[in-house]
């Protein structure tokens, strides 16, 4: 069993802080941080606005049609194959 | 009894024959439509990355026609086991890096961050959470635009269309790592790159 302050090195979860995020994280470290954002207001201010940025990228960036006209282009393509 | 994985049509007269022996130009009438609806259905993202990558209406809309011509020509080799998304956008990458990548006109600013922070996020340094929410996809964007070739397509391939980071590093074809530290430095820059429009905007 650990002990809490195995888990107060906000550099170690803070390395891996982005693999979290993403999903990526191995189980030792997913768990790490898991637990270290339990113990550190600082670090889980940190985790809640990279959380907001990433969300936000997706939602903003990811918008956007292709052109209708590009669409017509690759539909006569397909066709025509 | 071990389900093949082409089509009905394509299958039914040759079914000995291995799916990868199957002449170029020859997708049946159902694959042909099963290609079209896959196309339509990811056309929209397809663009999306082609714009981000290329930073250019037109370069992305030459890039994805060419990306669904060589997915068309390969398309014989496709499973549908595998993510027809990130099927096609390993094309595009690939297309984009090889090719389209040469026409690049600015010179890249690829180091611009102190290498004792690498990777790791630094949200003090960035705008705060009230200013994010009123970040406009328009900043967000030029943002993106304003990264270096190598981090911009990672940052793109994973925040923005959200593949993994092994599914990113087939694409881009190197290590877990290399995408892993390209996706957090590039994070970190867009981080600073909003800082900066936040700044100039007013917002902070």
């Amino acid at each position: 069993m650990s002990r809490r302050a195995d888990y107060y090195d906000c550099r170690r979860a803070l390395m891996w802080l982005y693999d979290y995020l993403d999903g990526e994280a191995p189980g030792r470290e997913k768990q790490y941080v898991q637990r270290h954002l339990e113990l550190c207001f600082h670090c889980l201010e940190e985790y809640e606005f990279e959380e907001e940025l990433l969300k936000l990228i997706r939602q903003r960036a990811s918008k956007g049609k292709a052109p209708a006209a590009l669409k017509k282009r690759v539909l006569k393509m397909l066709r025509q194959a | 009894m071990p389900r093949k994985k082409t089509d009905k049509v394509a299958s039914a007269g040759r079914s000995s024959v291995p799916v990868a022996a199957a002449p170029k130009a020859g997708l049946g009438v159902d694959r042909k439509a099963e290609f079209e609806r896959l196309i339509l259905e990811h056309l929209d993202s397809a663009y999306n990355g082609a714009l981000r990558l290329t930073r250019n209406p037109s370069d992305a809309e030459d890039l994805v026609q060419d990306t669904i011509v060589r997915a068309m020509r390969g398309f014989h080799r496709f499973t549908l086991e595998t993510n027809f998304k990130a099927w096609l956008f390993k094309i595009m990458t690939n297309l984009y890096i090889n090719e389209y990548h040469r026409r690049a006109r600015a010179p890249e600013r690829a180091q611009e961050i102190e290498p004792e922070n690498l990777g790791m996020p630094a949200g003090q340094e960035g705008p705060e959470k009230h200013v994010l929410k009123k970040m406009e996809a328009e900043y967000i964007n030029k943002a993106i635009e304003d990264l270096p070739d190598e981090f911009r397509a990672v940052v793109m391939l994973s925040d923005v269309q959200g593949f993994s980071y092994a599914e990113i590093g087939k694409m881009i074809k190197r290590p877990i790592g290399t995408v892993r530290s390209r996706l957090h430095r590039g994070r970190r820059m867009l981080l600073r790159r909003l800082n900066h429009y936040a700044k100039e905007a007013g917002y902070l």
